[in-house]
C-alpha cells in the first residue's frame, strides 16, 4: 500500500516502518512522521538568472530545488529570501500504519 | 420542489447575472470595465448571504455579501423598493476605495426577498494619484472619497446631492459618473429579473430553490474536501517596496470536511498601501478557492461555510484604520489569492482523484499603472493599462500553462486592443509581444507573461504621467509545483532617450528593449514622466512551472525555443537540451548525456539539514 503525498513522494511501508519514498526510484527520504525535506539534496541557485536573463530578482532571493539524493529528481522547489526556514507539509498517513 | 423546476430557476439566477454583466459593459465607458473586465455582479439573499456568484474579479463576491450585511445594519427600517445604497469603505467591507459597490435591495410584495451588488474599478476616487491606486499615500484618509453606505437612490429617485458630492472630488466626473449609472442600470436589469423570477414561480419556491441551491453547494464542497487528503500545506508570498520586504505567510490545514488559511505567519502592517483589511484577504482566498475546488459547484454561501480564516489584526492581511490599503487589490489582496493557491493546489496534488486540477501559481506579481495627462483631443485620459489582467497561465499537470493567458481570480479578465489604449491616450506602442524565458520552467512550462514598450505621440503637453505601483520586481511570485520553477518576476524601465544619452538614435521605431537607445532607469513605486524623447518599458511574469524541468520532453523544449519563447541558453542550461548548431535540431543523445551530467551534479549537493 502507498498513499500519495505529491506528484513526486508517496509514503509506504519499508521495512515495516512507514517512510517517505521518492516516486521515481523509491529511495526513503525518512520516517513519515518526521519533514522530508532535510535528507534530499539541497540545491540553492540564486534566482537572479536562474531561468534566463528575466529572472531580475534580488541577490538575498533563491530557488531552492530539493532533490532526490539517488536518482537526481528535482522533488519540490520554492523561491525563499536566504535564511528563510523551508516550507513544509503534512499529508495525513494514519491510513498508512492501520494498514 | 421538482428537480427540473429547481434547474430552471438556477440556471435563471446565472443567467440574471449573464444580463446584468452585458448592461454593466454596454453602459460603462472605461476600458477598464468594458475591456479589462474590472467588474462584478452577484445576487444575495435578504440577508446579505451570497446567491449566485458572478463573473469578474471574484474576491469581490464574499466582500459585497460584507457590504449587503453593513447596509441592512446602517439602514435597518430604512430599506425600501427603489433605493440603492453606495459603499466603497475598505474598513468596512470594500478592497479599496476606488472599487465602489452598488447595492440594490431587491423587493417583492412589499417584502425584502434579495439583493443585487455590482462594482467597478471608477474611473477615479480622488487619491492622491490620479485612477485610485495611490502609493505615496500614507493612510487611507489621502486615498480618496470613502463611504462606509450611503443611498444614492431613494425609492427610485437619483439624490444629485448624494452623487454631486461624490463628483465633486474626483477627477474626470463626466466618467465616473457614467461608471455610477452603468452600476445603477446593472442593478436595475437584475433587481427587474429576479422579480420577474418570482411573478412566475412565486416567491415560496424561488426562496426554496435558493436555499436548496446553498445547502446542495454546502454538501458539494463538504464531500470533494472529503475525498481529498487530510494535511497541512504552507506557502510564502514576498512583496517588495521601496527595497523593504513583506510576507504573506499561509498555512493551510484540511480536516475532514474542513479548511481553515492560517496567515498568522504574515508581516506586520505596512506603511506602503499593499495592506488590506480583513474582508479584502477573505475574499482574496476564496478567489482560488471558488474555480479550483468548486469548478462545479454554484458559487453561494454554501462554499463558504466549510470555510475558516486566521488573520491577526495589524498584519499586513487584517491592517487597522488608517492604514493605506488602496494597491490592495494588486498587494496583500494578491498575495493572499497566490498563497491559497499554492496551499490548494498541493492538496489537489496529493490526490489521486484530482491530481488532474492542481495548477502552479497564475499572474501572481499582478502589475497596476495608470497612465494621465491631457490628451489628443485636449481632455484629460486617466486609466489602467489593461495589460495588468493579461497574466500567464499556471502550468497544471498534464499542459503548459497557457501564454498571456489571463489570471485566476478573473475567469473572464482580458486586456484592450493597442488601438484602443492609443485611442485613449496619446502615446504609441512600439512593441507588445509574449516575452522569452518569463514562463517558469518545468516538465510542463509555465505560461509565458510578455513585454511591451511605448512612446508619447501626438501629446499636447508633450507626454503624461503615470502611477506605477510595482511591486514584484525582486521575487517570482507565481510559485511553481511539484518541481517547477517559478515565473519570471516584473521589470519597469523609464527609458530617458533624450539628446544626452541617446544622441541622435531614434527611439521611435525600437523593437525590442535591447534597440531602445539612452539610459534605463528601473522605475517601481510612484509617479513618474513620460515625455518628450521617453519611453517606458514594461515586462510582466509569467507562471509558474509544474514538475522537473529535465522531464520535459526535449522535442517540446526545441519547439518553444523555434517559437522565441525559450531562449537557448534556458533550453541549454534549465532544460538540459542539446541543439545541433547548424540545424537547430534536436540532438538526442547529446541530451540524453547532457540531463544524465546535470543530475549528476544535482547528486553531489549537501543534504539539505
Amino acid at each position: 500500500m502507498s498513499i500519495r503525498i505529491s506528484a513526486t513522494l508517496e509514503a509506504r511501508m519499508v521495512d515495516g516502518e512507514g517512510r517517505i519514498v521518492c516516486v521515481s526510484c523509491s529511495h526513503p527520504l525518512g520516517p513519515t512522521d518526521q519533514p522530508w525535506k532535510p535528507a534530499a539534496t539541497l540545491n540553492e541557485l540564486p534566482m537572479k538568472g536562474a531561468g534566463g536573463e528575466v529572472y531580475t530578482a534580488g541577490d538575498d532571493v533563491l530557488l531552492r530545488q530539493f532533490n532526490c539524493p539517488s536518482c537526481g529528481k528535482v522533488l519540490d522547489t520554492e523561491t525563499a529570501l536566504r535564511g528563510d526556514p523551508f516550507l513544509i507539509d503534512e499529508v495525513d498517513v494514519s491510513a498508512l500504519s492501520d494498514s | 420542489m421538482d428537480p427540473i423546476t429547481f434547474s430552471i430557476i438556477r440556471h435563471r439566477l446565472y443567467r440574471i447575472v449573464d444580463e446584468a454583466v452585458i448592461t454593466l459593459k454596454n453602459v460603462s465607458g472605461s476600458a477598464t470595465t468594458n475591456e479589462g473586465h474590472d467588474l462584478m455582479v452577484s445576487l444575495y439573499r435578504a440577508n446579505g448571504s451570497l446567491l449566485m456568484g458572478g463573473v469578474g474579479f471574484l474576491h469581490h463576491l464574499t466582500s459585497a455579501a460584507e457590504a449587503c450585511k453593513a447596509i441592512i445594519r446602517r439602514f435597518k427600517g430604512d430599506i425600501h423598493e427603489g433605493d440603492m445604497f453606495l459603499l466603497n469603505d475598505p474598513y468596512t467591507a470594500a478592497l479599496h476605495t476606488s472599487d465602489i459597490y452598488l447595492i440594490s435591495p431587491i423587493h417583492y410584495d412589499d417584502q425584502l426577498v434579495g439583493w443585487s451588488a455590482c462594482f467597478v474599478h471608477v474611473y477615479d476616487i480622488g487619491a492622491m494619484s490620479p485612477g485610485g491606486f495611490s502609493p505615496q499615500s500614507q493612510d487611507i484618509y489621502t486615498e480618496g472619497f470613502s463611504s462606509p453606505g450611503i443611498k444614492i437612490i431613494d425609492r427610485g429617485e437619483l439624490r444629485n446631492d448624494v452623487l454631486d458630492t461624490l463628483l465633486n472630488m474626483v477627477r474626470n466626473p463626466e466618467m465616473v459618473s457614467l461608471d455610477i449609472r452603468s452600476l445603477i442600470a446593472c442593478n436595475n436589469v437584475a433587481r427587474d429579473r429576479f422579480r420577474v423570477l418570482i411573478r412566475k414561480y412565486g416567491e415560496e419556491i424561488v426562496d426554496g430553490a435558493c436555499m436548496t441551491l446553498i445547502d446542495q453547494s454546502e454538501q458539494l464542497l463538504r464531500d470533494r474536501l472529503r475525498e481529498l487528503p487530510n494535511g497541512k500545506w504552507q506557502s510564502r508570498q514576498y512583496m517588495d517596496v521601496n527595497a523593504e520586504v513583506h510576507r504573506v505567510g499561509l498555512t493551510m490545514t484540511k480536516e475532514d470536511d474542513h479548511l481553515v488559511f492560517d496567515f498568522s505567519d504574515s508581516s506586520p502592517e505596512s506603511p506602503y498601501s499593499i495592506n488590506c483589511a480583513y474582508w479584502a484577504s477573505w475574499g482574496g482566498l476564496f478567489a482560488p478557492l471558488f474555480p479550483l475546488l468548486c469548478y462545479d459547484i454554484t458559487w453561494n454561501e454554501g462554499v463558504i461555510r466549510p470555510i475558516e480564516m486566521i488573520a491577526p489584526e495589524g498584519t499586513i492581511v487584517n491592517c487597522r484604520r488608517p492604514a493605506p490599503v488602496s494597491v490592495a487589490t494588486v498587494g496583500a489582496i494578491q498575495s493572499v489569492n497566490n498563497a491559497a493557491c499554492t496551499t490548494i493546489g498541493k492538496m489537489l496534488a496529493a490526490s489521486e482523484k484530482y491530481k488532474g486540477e492542481a495548477t502552479a501559481v497564475w499572474h501572481a506579481n499582478h502589475f497596476a499603472i495608470f497612465l494621465f495627462g491631457q490628451n489628443q483631443r485636449g481632455g484629460q485620459s486617466i486609466g489602467i493599462l489593461t495589460e495588468t489582467f493579461a497574466g500567464a497561465g499556471g502550468a497544471r499537470s498534464f499542459a503548459d500553462g497557457v501564454d498571456v493567458g489571463g489570471e485566476v481570480p478573473n475567469p473572464i479578465s482580458r486586456m484592450a486592443n493597442v488601438e484602443s489604449m492609443e485611442a485613449a491616450f496619446p502615446l504609441r506602442y512600439l512593441f507588445r509581444r509574449r516575452m522569452k524565458d518569463s514562463g517558469g520552467a518545468g516538465e510542463y512550462r509555465g505560461g509565458v507573461g510578455a513585454e511591451l514598450a511605448f512612446v508619447p505621440h501626438d501629446a499636447p503637453d508633450g507626454g503624461l504621467h503615470y502611477v506605477v505601483s510595482g511591486k514584484g520586481t525582486q521575487f517570482p511570485m507565481s510559485e511553481g509545483l511539484n518541481g517547477g520553477y517559478p515565473g519570471a518576476p516584473n521589470s519597469y524601465l523609464w527609458v530617458h532617450s533624450n539628446e544626452e544619452t541617446a544622441g541622435d538614435a531614434p527611439l521611435s521605431f525600437a523593437q525590442s528593449l535591447e534597440s531602445m537607445p539612452g539610459e534605463k532607469e528601473s522605475v517601481t513605486w510612484g509617479v513618474y514622466p513620460i515625455m518628450g524623447r521617453d519611453g517606458l518599458y514594461v515586462q510582466w511574469n509569467g507562471g509558474g512551472g509544474y514538475g522537473d524541468p529535465l522531464e520535459r520532453d526535449p522535442a517540446a523544449v526545441v519547439a518553444d525555443f523555434e517559437e522565441g519563447v525559450v531562449s537557448e541558453w534556458t533550453l541549454r542550461n534549465v532544460y538540459g537540451v542539446v541543439i545541433d548548431g547548424d540545424a537547430g535540431e534536436l540532438d538526442g543523445p547529446g541530451t540524453e548525456a547532457a540531463r544524465k551530467a546535470a543530475r549528476g551534479t544535482r547528486l553531489q549537493r549537501e543534504a539539505a539539514e
